[in-house]
């Protein structure tokens, strides 16, 4: 369990196969700092309270600062939100990622930096030359390969993509997520996807966790997910979604999302639930898993699968 | 009544959550009440020369002894210390109410108006105020304490300037002033309703900073002799200290105590400064 | 130019900086809105296409280098002052973030009562009240809500409401919104959105919608602008602007939305381009570039041509030249495989 903010409880990690993508979709921050802690990046008030986090068989809670330095880049990468201004504006490409490789390898020769250097921009698709630029002379989308550059120079087993594409115009939201995917293919990588664009969503990852109000609430294979959403939450939220296709009628879900220290009583969806009970207000709903591979927070739901398992 | 008690209560919590705030404003405050209160103890008459036995250590009769003029320490300290508050806040205000006044209007009237207002105020910024300070107290023989805020005024008001003219410069693109202008607002009423009041936290950090240039300013001069010859003000008081050899005759009680309230009102106005900091830049993580 | 337009942009050019140096945000952009015949019309782009400069043009807020802008056949240059507070208050905007739309200094209901006392349409407080009370009933807000309090203490949702409850409270004639509900939560955009349509639907209030969101641009307007480096590239009704995309910019865009359903193929660019245009370089079409159509025609910018009941500047669609009609040119950025599930 991670807890952040004013002691709310976040989510529960689990442990998946590498080579596959989940994405968390949130609005408006729960999910981030998850991924944050993950990475042991929290900063205070925000403390993790129980639980462990473990990659590739270890805990990374447990860890002291020094294995959690070397674990760092080399085992688990982050990728930034606005990653375009995580990049030191006065460094040049090439020396930011030179420093990146010297601080978590510091046996690489000169020649081996070089060359690592042009594979990766090779690899995101930029020309060799980029390396010699300074950040303000590329643009947003060349910038944000750079941060994935940077995310996958010693070859990662996890890495944590943070909107990665947030600023960025469709077009080139197309070509930066390509890329990524690209990337995470090459180096067999597990990646965690955070964001708040569904359609996005639907196009990039494998298996998709959906936050509320800082629990996590739904988590299914992303074709399942789109084809048959279980949680009250996630259906309202696929409806409301404009369509480019066809006109329909644009709802909403009514009401907003609460604050994290204001959070209502039981189930936190139950004041813009429409299948809402009165022990959803009383009792918060557990998730548990009513398929194979999927996992839904919701009393309700979880009793009409049950009954429909019983009746077959 | 009740408004006042439920303010008082505000500002007790308030100075109560920003300790450096206080603390400035106590030490500020304990100079106002010398000032203030001073003269309902201690007879004024003995801040003039030729009034007391000259050359007395401190005594139970004279609390910080007197100098060689035959003037009470203690009543040149009562008198002197609000010369030196209202000569530092008067030119503290001017300067910095011109200062705002052309920097606003430069920043946000833009073109011709902001080239003739900064081009006056780079050009002045290269004249050396005290070099100025200087020349007319020699030519003028016998400054005032309003004339030497005035003089001060017209000399600091440039770095306030630039400051708002900067602030305003970026204030004038925020959205909720396009809004203003949709609302039928004129130009005027936009810099005067909208932009002014967001400009009061630096405007404030402005006027600590140029109270406290004033009073060290004002006393440069008056180090040299060069401030008003009937008043015992503070720096004049250092002055006659200095002229008649007090330190090497070991009479610290007369140059210590001037020092001491000079530096009791520079601190505080450089705390005072670092809190309001705190509240005008966001990354130091202050609210109010 | 008819006079009996509410609102005329003919060709209008924005350019700033110096000739050798200059960015022009907006060229040869034309648009008018009929009076008693309210629309929405949405100008879509990426960053960079011009399209917030063209709402400033239309709100009066930045003059244009070239060109006319005419509100109820009054050139906005050459307005008395009694005629330009009319405009200022038939044309009301909306803006992006709602957290700077409200001077943080003063309460919620600050920007309410100025455009009252500014327009003179109250000046009692009680009068003011009034209004404000029947506005903010009408976009669903109770005045406790909202009356006293500061801006901070409201959800962006909240303050976006308040800022159309103060475009009914003017009655404006046009409301300009650029990215109305790009920085509110997901689940409370089809509020507004419905919202907005209820403005021209009840109220016979035209819009000017600014997004580059293409879907919710689908959803709300009847005309849809396409705009490319600071011009028009395709101009036509949203349905079939978006179903049938023409020139190779808006299928690029059209094709690089990725869609919620994961059966859908995600076609567009996955290439970064290997070209990049340069921004002084507008001697020809602004889309030369990174187009995969590019014929020697190109060099010289195209004019628009009339196809299908739209405007698409493109010389693809040039049936005036050749004797065969040139193909409706393959879409082959929506290579889709499956389409509905």
């Amino acid at each position: 369990m991670v807890t952040a903010g004013l002691e709310r409880q976040i989510g529960s990690a689990s442990i998946w196969n590498p080579a596959s993508g989940w994405g968390l979709l949130a609005n408006r921050d729960p999910a981030r700092p998850l991924a944050l802690a993950i990475l042991r990046l929290h900063k205070p008030p925000a403390r993790i309270e129980s639980g462990r986090v473990i990659l590739a068989g270890s805990d990374i809670l447990q860890l002291d600062r020094e294995a959690l330095r070397r674990m760092r880049w080399k085992e688990m990468s982050f990728i930034p939100q606005g990653a375009m201004n995580s990049l030191n504006p006065v460094m040049r490409i090439r020396h930011q990622i030179a420093d990146a490789i010297r601080a978590h390898a510091p046996a690489w020769s000169g020649a081996q930096i070089r060359r690592r250097i042009e594979e990766l921009l090779e690899r995101v698709g930029l020309a060799k030359q980029a390396a010699d630029l300074y950040p303000h002379e590329l643009s947003g989308g060349m910038k944000q390969r750079v941060c994935i550059a940077l995310a996958i120079v010693l070859e990662p087993k996890l890495i944590v993509a943070d909107e990665p594409t947030s600023a960025l115009d469709v077009v080139v939201q197309r070509i930066v997520m390509e890329t990524l995917k690209d990337v995470q293919k090459q180096i067999n990588a597990a990646m965690i996807v955070i964001g708040h664009d569904m359609g996005l969503m639907a196009q990039s990852v494998d298996r998709l966790a959906v936050f509320y109000a800082g629990r996590m609430v739904d988590t299914a294979p992303v074709r399942d997910f789109f084809r048959q959403p279980l949680h009250p939450y996630s259906q309202a939220l696929i409806t409301s979604l404009p369509s480019l296709k066809e006109r329909k009628p644009l709802t909403g879900i009514p009401g907003m999302q609460p604050p994290l220290f204001d959070l209502p009583s039981g189930c936190p969806f139950h004041p813009r639930c429409s299948l809402a009970e009165a022990r959803c207000k009383v009792t918060a709903p557990d998730l548990s898993v009513l398929a194979p591979q999927r996992s839904v927070a919701c009393h309700i739901i979880k009793e009409r699968i049950n009954d429909q398992h019983q009746s077959t | 009544m009740l408004r006042l008690v439920t303010a008082l209560r505000h500002a007790w919590r308030f100075l109560a959550n920003n300790p450096k705030l206080f603390a400035g404003a106590a030490l500020l405050s304990s100079l106002l009440f010398i000032s203030i209160i001073g003269p309902l103890f201690v007879d004024i008459q003995l801040a003039q020369p030729l009034s007391v036995v000259p050359n007395k250590p401190p005594s139970s009769e004279h609390w910080l002894g007197t100098d060689s003029g035959g003037r009470e320490i203690l009543a040149v300290l009562v008198v002197g210390t609000p010369q030196t508050l209202r000569m530092g806040l008067l030119a503290g205000f001017l300067g910095v109410a011109i200062g705002v006044l052309l920097g606003a209007v430069a920043a946000f009237f833009r073109r011709m108006t902001d080239r003739v207002i900064s081009g006056v105020t780079d050009t002045m910024l290269t004249i050396p105020p005290l070099a100025v300070l200087l020349v007319i107290a020699v030519t003028v023989h016998s400054l005032s304490v309003e004339l030497m805020a005035l003089i001060i005024a017209a000399l600091s008001w440039m770095n306030p300037a630039r400051t708002i003219r900067a602030q305003v410069l970026s204030l004038r693109e925020l959205p909720y002033i396009h809004m203003a202008r949709l609302s039928g607002a004129s130009d005027l009423r936009i810099l005067v309703q909208e932009i002014l009041p967001n400009l009061l936290p630096l405007t404030f950090a402005n006027f600590v900073g140029a109270t406290s240039g004033a009073v060290l300013a004002g006393i440069g001069l008056e180090v040299l002799g060069l401030g008003p010859q009937d008043t015992p003000t503070l720096g004049m008081t250092i002055y006659w200290a200095l002229l008649y050899a007090a330190f090497s005759r070991g009479m610290w009680w007369w140059w210590a105590p001037p020092i001491a309230v000079l530096i009791i009102l520079f601190v505080g106005l450089f705390i005072i400064s670092v809190a309001l900091d705190e509240f005008a830049n966001p990354r130091l993580g202050r609210r109010i | 130019m008819t006079s009996t337009n509410l609102l005329e942009l003919e060709k209008i050019t924005i350019r700033f900086g110096s000739s050798s140096k200059a960015v022009v945000a907006v060229e040869d952009l034309s648009l008018s809105i009929e009076e008693g015949q309210p629309k929405i019309i949405a100008i879509a782009g990426e960053s960079g296409s011009g399209k917030t400069t063209l709402g400033r043009i239309v709100l009066g807020l930045v003059t244009p280098t070239s060109g006319k802008i005419a509100y109820r056949g009054r050139e906005l240059a050459s307005m008395t002052q009694v005629e330009r507070k009319l405009f200022r208050r038939e044309v009301q905007a909306i803006l992006q973030d709602p957290f700077s739309t409200f001077n943080p200094f003063y309460p919620i209901d600050h920007l309410l009562r100025m455009p009252l006392k500014r327009f003179g349409i109250a000046h009692e407080r009680s009068d003011m009240d009034e209004h404000i009370r029947h506005a903010l009933e009408q976009v669903g807000l109770g005045p406790s809500q909202v009356l006293g309090r500061f801006p901070h203490q409201l959800s962006g949702g909240e303050r976006q409401r308040v800022v159309v409850a103060r475009c009914l409270m003017l009655k404006p004639k046009i409301i300009v919104a650029d990215e109305p509900v790009s920085m509110i939560d997901a689940s409370v955009r089809a509020n507004i959105l419905d919202c907005l349509k209820g403005l021209r639907d009840e109220l016979g209030i035209s819009l000017i919608y600014i997004t580059h969101d293409l879907a919710t641009a689908r959803q709300v307007s009847d005309e849809l602008y396409i705009l490319y480096r600071g011009r028009a590239v395709e101009i036509g009704s949203a349905d079939s602007v978006i179903q049938e995309p023409a020139h190779p910019y808006t299928q690029l865009l059209v094709a690089s939305v990725p869609q919620p359903n994961p059966d859908l193929a995600w076609t567009g660019e996955t290439e970064p381009p290997s070209r990049t245009s340069r921004q002084g370089d507008r001697s020809g079409c602004v889309f030369f570039a990174r187009c995969t159509h590019r014929m020697p025609i190109c060099e010289t910018a195209p004019p628009a041509f009339r196809h299908k009941h739209r405007d698409v500047a493109c010389y693809l669609y040039d049936f005036s030249q050749t004797q065969q009609p040139n193909l409706m040119i393959s879409n082959e950025y929506c290579r889709s495989t499956k389409q509905h599930d």
